[in-house]
């Protein structure tokens, strides 16, 4: 596999989505390191092109929506070939994508789409996974879902296929700490369980993204989180990230907001709190190096 | 239960709307189906916001209740084929056009037709143009068998109605409180390049000439539909002006051994 990429710096980056693109461009503010959607820019030549600009001072990460490994019809190589593309233009630190599925006989649905956790699907991932792996020429990483429903076909958790995944794979694990305890809120898990049982050898990447509460039609007089990607990260997952901290170590943390979008010195911001968070989280393990 | 069938059922439930097949394969909660709802209204939310987003004039033109509606029936009639959603909605305009709502703003079709494609020109990077040095590479009795490669960000957009007109006083965003708009066949020609775009109108034959060129098409036959246009028409100037204005960036002479 190639090693073109550069390392990934152990500290906060933030999303770099099109609406910030020019500004980032003019002002060059302090980022750690910026995270694309591949899907955004393989359609947008002149974005592409400004992308490849900013990649020669950032590092860059890329994180796809539209693999989509978990599909019975196979995963969308002519996408996986344009993503390749991309990656070999702007070096990225890391690539991923997430434990989901997208599309279905040529339509592509929008949304990342729940799977059953059981030995059909892990051998399907396994198979996909290796495809993109080969297909990207570098090692990915899958990210944990942001979860509303469990299936009744299901044989194993969510947490034991992601081990598996990656013994079969040798792919890292991108850990959304929100989606975790997102998930571990609607279904009724232990979010630090979760993070627990992952394998912490095999986690290359953290994510952070805002979400949403409201009446859960489903259960009614109880809330459902709604994974938005649109709002400020929650104190409770900021809590969970500080656990997942001192259980990982400190890992390139994404500072994740897709939609309504605020100020770059906003996502910043965010940022320099994760920073923070890991600075004080790891200091008591420092302090015992040293003395 | 097979994978391939529980994803069947999933597809249907998002697009087709019909959760029950899908519901007794659901945990989680006292009403799965009701938290199924979740992904069916991303779906819905999601690709309407994004379609209508496509299209502001259309929308401005039209009013919002009715572009959104339109574009709800759309995402379910024609999903999107591929994960790159900036590609979607090339055929929503001829949609929009289809309906029968759409009969009282017969010009509607052709103002999305417009901004499909300068939405996509605005996107393009240009080319290192084709000189005049480079056309005279080729001997004059091969030019006829010769194509060409026209900038990326070139659109050409025949039209009934003189959308280009509307187009432009929706940017300016200072329209008047009536507007006068009579049926006009318009040939217009689209140029973008790095965030910007400009629109040109071409005679008929210009027009003929060009896109016959942009589709691939030789010079000699790019040739005979302009002459069809205007039996007057100088192909020789043409592919000329064509090249002065920086909109060729490459020539093949296909017979070459």
């Amino acid at each position: 596999m190639s090693a073109r990429h550069r390392d990934a710096p152990v500290r906060a980056g933030v999303g770099l989505r099109l609406p910030h693109l020019a500004e980032i461009v003019a002002t060059r503010p302090a980022a750690g390191w910026f995270e694309v959607h591949p899907e955004n820019f393989l359609a947008n030549p002149h974005a592409g092109e400004l992308l490849s600009e900013l990649a020669r001072s950032y590092p860059i990460s890329v994180h796809s929506v539209g693999v989509s490994i978990g599909s019975v019809g196979g995963i969308d190589r002519v996408h996986v070939k344009r993503v390749r593309k991309l990656v070999d233009a702007v070096a990225p630190i890391l690539v991923s994508g997430h434990l989901a599925w997208s599309t279905h006989e040529g339509e592509y649905l929008n949304d990342l789409l729940p799977l059953p956790y059981n030995d059909e699907s892990l051998r399907l991932v396994v198979a996909q996974v290796d495809e993109v792996q080969q297909g990207l020429g570098r090692q990915y990483l899958v990210e944990n879902p942001s979860s509303y429903l469990g299936t009744a076909t299901s044989t194993m958790t969510e947490v034991e296929f992601l081990a598996e995944l990656v013994r079969r794979t040798g792919c890292k694990l991108l850990c959304d700490v929100s989606n975790v305890y997102l998930s571990g809120h609607n279904l009724g898990y232990d979010p630090q369980g979760y993070l627990d049982a992952m394998p912490a050898e095999a986690i290359g990447e953290l994510h952070l993204g805002g979400f949403l509460s409201e009446e859960d039609e489903a259960n009614p007089g109880q809330q459902v989180l709604v994974d938005t990607h649109a709002q400020r990260i929650a104190e409770p997952a900021w809590d969970l990230y500080a656990y997942a901290l001192r259980r990982f170590g400190s890992k390139p943390t994404l500072i994740e907001w897709d939609s309504d979008l605020p100020t770059v010195a906003t996502l910043l911001a965010e940022a320099a709190r994760a920073d923070a968070l890991a600075a004080a989280s790891l200091e008591p393990e420092r302090r015992r190096a040293v003395g | 239960m097979r994978l391939a069938e529980f994803q069947a059922r999933v597809r249907g439930a998002i697009i087709d709307g019909n959760v029950a097949p899908l519901a007794p394969l659901l945990t989680g909660s006292r009403d799965p189906r009701k938290r199924f709802a979740i992904h069916q209204r991303h779906y819905e939310t999601s690709l309407v916001r994004t379609l209508v987003g496509k299209f502001p004039a259309m929308e401005w033109l039209a009013g919002s209740p009715f572009l959104t509606a339109v574009a709800s029936d759309f995402i379910r009639q024609s999903p999107p084929r591929a994960p790159c959603i900036a590609e979607y909605g090339e055929d929503f305009p001829a949609f929009v056009g289809s309906r029968a709502e759409a009969n009282r703003l017969p010009w509607l079709r052709w103002v999305g037709e417009l901004e499909w494609r300068l939405g996509h020109a605005s996107l393009a990077i240009e080319h290192a143009p084709l000189s005049i040095e480079g056309l005279a590479e080729i001997a004059p009795e091969r030019l006829a068998g010769c194509s060409t490669n026209l900038q990326p960000g070139l659109h050409y957009l025949a039209a009934p109605w003189p959308v280009d007109e509307l187009l432009k006083l929706f940017l300016a965003g200072d329209a008047p409180e009536r507007y006068a708009l009579d049926a006009e066949d318009v040939f217009l020609e689209l140029r973008g390049n790095r965030g910007a775009f400009s629109m040109t109108r071409l005679e008929a034959a210009d027009f003929a000439f060009r896109s016959a060129l942009a589709r691939g098409e030789t010079i000699g036959s790019a040739a005979e539909q302009a002459l069809d246009a205007d039996p007057t028409f100088n192909p020789g100037q043409a592919l000329v002006q064509l090249i002065a204005a920086g909109l060729a960036t490459a020539i093949h002479d296909s017979g070459e051994e």
